[in-house]
């Protein structure tokens, strides 16, 4: 128990003066939400194609559309921007098509790169707890 | 016992914070490396994370993986790197994902940095120099603080770049729009410049093979604020006393092209750090994820906390799109044509700056053409004086003609052919008002951007990135050295190769890659100036 008090204590002491997070005793996120419109150019720059549904909720958006070819469910967190393929643990990567416009990467560094995303791509369940603190 | 233990692992951690000194650092300008630690930490009830310690190296450090590196090389114009920085873990955390959302967020960092420095194996103390990121397994919170970020394991590119920016002292970004409100949390217009990073995750982002979203760059002013914009590409409007002009402006991707890369705008007598900005920005590298092409208009004010930042300029209709056209406070600006082939833009800018006054004055108007500042007692009086006018002249006339003043009185003078009559000290005073015009007119001259001096200080200018403020002998000094430079390397070069200085002088070290020789105590001298100078910044 008094370690419990020496720990609050302690804790307090950090927040109130010398602390490492000065400015981040809060409880809200420092950053902002996905619009809509910035939404629909990732899915642009991602190489989605022919969307035909796009349901927007205050953090979440759920995406009908084509990717590569092949029809995907996608969801896109609008508090982070991440995008992931129904039932994928991992952020999608664009398409191919898409790929070009990737900002310079050294291209055995791509190559190595492309086979690891490959491997990280495949589909598994998503077993990290839900993220409602941001 | 378990649980007791943890509370104690706790204690200790937040008595360490106590104790150890504040890290980073809102330092401006800055160039050079910024050194991170990045601790990754699992929860105790945690399984295996998805990514290796290997996969955040190559996201974080290694330039030419498409990772954060090459996006801060990118956005710095080389002046910022993270040499020098770290990836450890992961760590298993003391506590279950559970107890670490039952913590505030200080309790949050401190049980990961626990965890690294007291790890069984591979234990890791994060130096006081270096910028702290936490990245989590699970993920509990996403926050960043001037001198560190609290990350998911799923972070991308763009969210890294977005909270190293706050580790850097950038603040968020922000539209001019008095109604749109990105989130609860978020003020009015914050959020809202989809073109800069530091509105994410409302910013626009390309996408990379292995990082998740690239941001969209800095906006200039941003960039302009870190010091990272040549000195020559800046271009203050109406600082020449131009009213009008048509401007070609580069992009900012194409540094080789001609122009400038920003142009500010002053329009506030009474704040000098106000005005607006213009910068072209390209569909391209890490803006690849624009819509478009664009030249974007900013607004710099403070902000009621003080501090200055950018508002763009938003259409209030339709898709909100970036103002092309502008009339405000006295400016006009048009956005006439841009090329993304050719990387420029053409804007044509007015501007009535170069006839305003400096604050504290106002035109005299002895005549209604009469734009020389003087106080607002001196108009006062000038009024009085042209009012008084008939009832000072001789009526009969006189050795001047019908406009002899009676005696006791003389003309102005305030321009030729002023021959209202005043007393003789009014006519000595508008000459000295004339004689003063120049000093107290254009404010534009004395706009000089987020890195002006406080009194006292001046440039050092070592070279066209170098916005350190030094006292004025010390630029004296740069400019001595630099002129010297070159009867100060070896002949042949040396074991430092062809920059090898002669005996008795060593590298200056202003900045990466400054190889001038000077004396040792000089570049004693120019880290400490480094190192003080956002102390002596005018405007926060």
């Amino acid at each position: 128990m008094t370690l419990r008090v020496i720990a609050v204590a302690a804790a307090l002491s950090v927040t109130t003066h010398a602390g490492p997070v000065p400015d981040a005793i809060d409880d809200h996120p420092r950053a902002g939400v996905m619009s809509e419109q910035v939404a629909r150019e990732k899915l642009r720059s991602y190489g989605v194609t022919s969307i035909r549904s796009f349901d927007a909720s205050a953090t979440a958006v759920t995406v009908q559309a084509d990717l590569d070819g092949r029809p995907l469910t996608l969801h896109i967190d609008l508090t982070r921007g991440i995008m992931r393929a129904a039932g994928a643990a991992v952020p999608l990567r664009p398409a191919r098509s898409a790929a070009r416009r990737v900002p310079r990467a050294e291209p055995r560094e791509v190559r190595r790169l492309d086979e690891q995303q490959r491997h990280e791509q495949r589909p598994t369940l998503d077993r990290t707890p839900p993220s409602s603190t941001w | 016992m378990r649980q007791r233990r943890w509370w104690a692992l706790v204690a200790v951690a937040a008595w360490a914070g106590v104790c150890a000194a504040a890290s980073p650092t809102e330092a401006r300008p800055f160039r050079g490396s910024t050194k991170w630690s990045v601790l990754l930490c699992r929860f105790s009830d945690a399984g295996t994370p998805p990514r290796t310690a290997a996969y955040y190296r190559r996201l974080v450090l290694t330039r030419g993986s498409g990772g954060l590196a090459d996006f801060w090389d990118f956005a710095s114009a080389g002046s910022l790197n993270l040499a020098g920085s770290v990836v450890k873990g992961w760590y298993r955390m003391a506590i279950t994902a559970a107890q670490g959302n039952a913590l505030d967020r200080t309790g949050r960092v401190e049980a990961c940095r626990q965890a690294a420095s007291t790890a069984a194996s591979g234990n890791y103390t994060v130096p006081s120099d270096h910028l702290l990121a936490v990245v989590t397994f699970p993920s509990i919170d996403l926050f960043g603080w001037t001198g560190g970020a609290y990350l998911p394991w799923d972070i991308d590119v763009g969210g890294l770049a977005h909270e190293g920016g706050h580790g850097l002292g950038l603040e968020h970004s922000f539209s001019d729009d008095p109604v749109y409100q990105n989130a609860s949390w978020a003020t009015i217009g914050e959020y809202d410049d989809p073109w800069d990073v530091m509105s994410w995750a409302n910013a626009f982002r390309v996408p990379t093979l292995t990082f998740g979203d690239g941001p969209a760059n800095l906006n200039a002013f941003h960039r302009d604020r870190m010091g990272w914009l040549p000195r020559g590409r800046v271009v203050t409007f109406g600082a020449d006393g131009a009213r009008a002009r048509t401007l070609t402006i580069a992009a900012v991707d194409t540094p080789a092209t001609a122009g400038p890369l920003l142009v500010r705008v002053p329009f506030d007598p009474a704040d000098l750090n106000r005005y607006y900005t213009i910068e072209f920005r390209r569909r391209a590298a890490w803006d690849g994820g624009l819509p478009a092409d664009v030249v974007l208009l900013h607004e710099v004010r403070r902000r009621p906390d003080g501090v200055y930042a950018s508002f763009l300029l938003r259409e209030r209709t339709g898709d909100r799109r970036p103002v092309q056209t502008l009339a405000a406070n006295g400016v006009r600006i048009n956005v006439d044509a841009l090329s993304g082939t050719t990387g420029q833009a053409t804007v044509t800018v007015a501007s009535n700056a170069p006839d305003r006054c400096l604050q504290g004055f106002v035109w005299r108007e002895a005549r209604p053409a009469d734009r020389v500042c003087v106080t607002v007692q001196t108009r006062a009086d000038t009024a009085r004086d042209n009012a008084a006018a008939p009832s000072r002249r001789n009526p009969a006339g006189g050795p001047f003609g019908p406009d002899t003043c009676l005696p006791g009185f003389v003309w102005r003078d305030a321009a030729p052919g002023d021959h209202v009559c005043v007393s003789p000290s009014t006519r000595t005073r508008a000459a000295a008002d004339n004689a003063q015009a120049d000093a107290r007119r254009n404010p534009a001259r004395l706009v000089f951007g987020p890195n002006a001096c406080k009194p006292g200080f001046v440039w050092r200018e070592a070279d066209d990135r170098d916005w350190v403020c030094v006292p004025p002998a010390v630029r004296q000094q740069a400019t001595a050295d630099n002129a010297a430079a070159a009867s100060r390397r070896a002949p042949g070069g040396g074991a430092f190769g062809p920059d090898t200085c002669r005996p008795g002088f060593v590298w200056r070290e202003a900045f990466p890659g400054d190889h001038v020789c000077v004396a040792p105590a000089t570049r004693t001298a120019a880290w400490n100036d480094n190192r003080d100078a956002d102390t002596r910044l005018r405007y926060p």
